[in-house]
């Protein structure tokens, strides 16, 4: 991936990973069957994994450190838009249509931003190379794919391990609510939609504020932990609240759970020396990824073996040895 | 002829626009799981998986992609 990054440059690997969502989404959109469409799944997943990595190393590099921050927060907000326009959008296309509508809806607005980036953006990396300075003393060095200051770091795996737990409870619960408030709750799908959006609506002032707040206690690992520890409660209280409740339940998700990310990788940035930053950062990464392809996986087979309640529950430990591990990890402040 | 430089707003715009993309597409299964469990004939866990195979690929690129940080070029 280094190697076609540094080979081919920003432009054209930026086209390729919208190339590669449009195509993943045209595949599925054409209904062969369940492995093409999950192949087509993993086919849109590469396009946003090189994207993710490429979006904020060029904001980074053509924005001054005064305005750097306000504009990586507004990128990083990327998975918030992309919920709220799902949860919104998605049941209501599916039920004017079929739900193959809804991978050509993500197919057009794909080719869309893959048209304006060709056309646009072709002097992306003549703008990046004059923008770039090389930090002091780094020029022409390279540092080992895996340092050891992280990989053998007892700490930076315990963060991890947090990371990865948070994102089996909160991502596995947040995918199967639409179907839980439809099947059990007895909501329309648009409804639950829409009520779920209000989660990651306001989770971008909570993961702003939540960050704020972590510096002016100058801890990491008590706001962590406590959220960690909250959201377990919320895990609990889903199937045991009443249907009127739900809105408020939601709330109460999304300001419990939605700031814990940012702080996860603030915390593993927080124990490694500067320099160590972007392997650090790749291992938070790798644990985020990994809680992710977890959670909906785990919470699906919970749910088909246990049912809706157990694996509600069953997340609850989940997130309370994510407080764990939080707690436990000694050099964190 | 030197290549039109690019502004910083409209690298954001675009850069925010595109990994909207992406998000959409990891996103747009959940809202209606229930409706591609009926039309596909899936079980629960099936279905579960055709929402986190997405990020597969991430479990595999993450180390090798973190290394672009502070070995290309540009960084």
């Amino acid at each position: 991936m280094e190697v076609l990054i540094s080979r081919l440059g920003y432009f054209k690997v930026g086209m390729f990973a919208l190339a590669a969502i449009v195509a993943g989404s045209i595949v599925g959109a054409l209904h062969l069957g369940y492995f093409v469409i999950l192949f087509s799944r993993v086919v849109e997943g590469i396009g946003l994994v090189i994207l993710s990595v490429i979006g904020p190393a060029a904001v980074s590099t053509v924005f001054t450190n005064k305005s750097k921050g306000a504009a990586m927060g507004l990128l990083m907000s990327f998975m918030n838009f992309g919920q709220i326009a799902m949860l919104n959008l998605a049941p209501r296309i599916a039920m004017n249509g079929s739900w193959t509508s809804v991978w050509w809806v993500t197919a057009v607005y794909g080719a869309v931003f893959l048209v304006l980036w060709c056309f646009t953006m072709g002097g992306l990396d003549a703008t990046l190379v004059s923008e770039s300075t090389p930090a002091k003393g780094t020029e022409g060095k390279g540092q080992s794919l895996l340092p050891r200051e992280v990989f053998l770091n007892k700490n930076v795996w315990l963060v991890g391990l947090a990371t990865m737990l948070y994102l089996i409870a909160e991502q596995g619960v947040i995918s199967f609510l639409p179907t839980y408030m439809t099947e059990v709750r007895g909501f329309d799908a648009t409804t639950a939609g829409s009520m779920i959006s209000v989660a990651p609506i306001i989770g971008i002032p909570v993961a702003i504020l939540t960050g704020i707040i972590s510096d002016k206690m100058n801890s990491r690992k008590k706001p962590l932990g406590f959220l960690l520890l909250c959201s377990a409660v919320i895990y609990a209280l889903f199937p045991l609240v009443p249907s009127e409740m739900y809105m408020v339940m939601i709330l109460v998700f999304g300001i419990a759970a939605m700031g814990i990310i940012g702080l996860c990788f603030s915390a593993a940035g927080d124990l490694v020396a500067p320099q160590y930053g972007g392997a650090v950062s790749a291992f938070a990464n790798l644990f985020q990824w990994i809680g992710i392809f977890l959670s909906s996986t785990l919470f699906g087979m919970f749910r088909q073996a246990l049912g809706w309640n157990i694996a509600f529950y069953i997340m609850v430990p989940i997130s309370a040895i994510g407080a764990l591990c939080v707690f436990a990890v000694k050099d964190l402040k | 002829m030197g290549v039109k430089r690019v502004t910083s707003k409209w690298v954001l715009f675009m850069m925010l626009m595109s990994m909207i993309a992406g998000a959409m597409c990891l996103n747009k299964v959940a809202p209606i799981l229930l409706v591609l469990e009926q039309d596909m004939n899936l079980s629960a866990s099936s279905g579960g998986l055709l929402i986190s195979v997405f990020v597969f690929a991430g479990i595999f690129l993450s180390l090798p992609i973190g290394s672009i940080n502070f070995k290309t070029w540009l960084f």
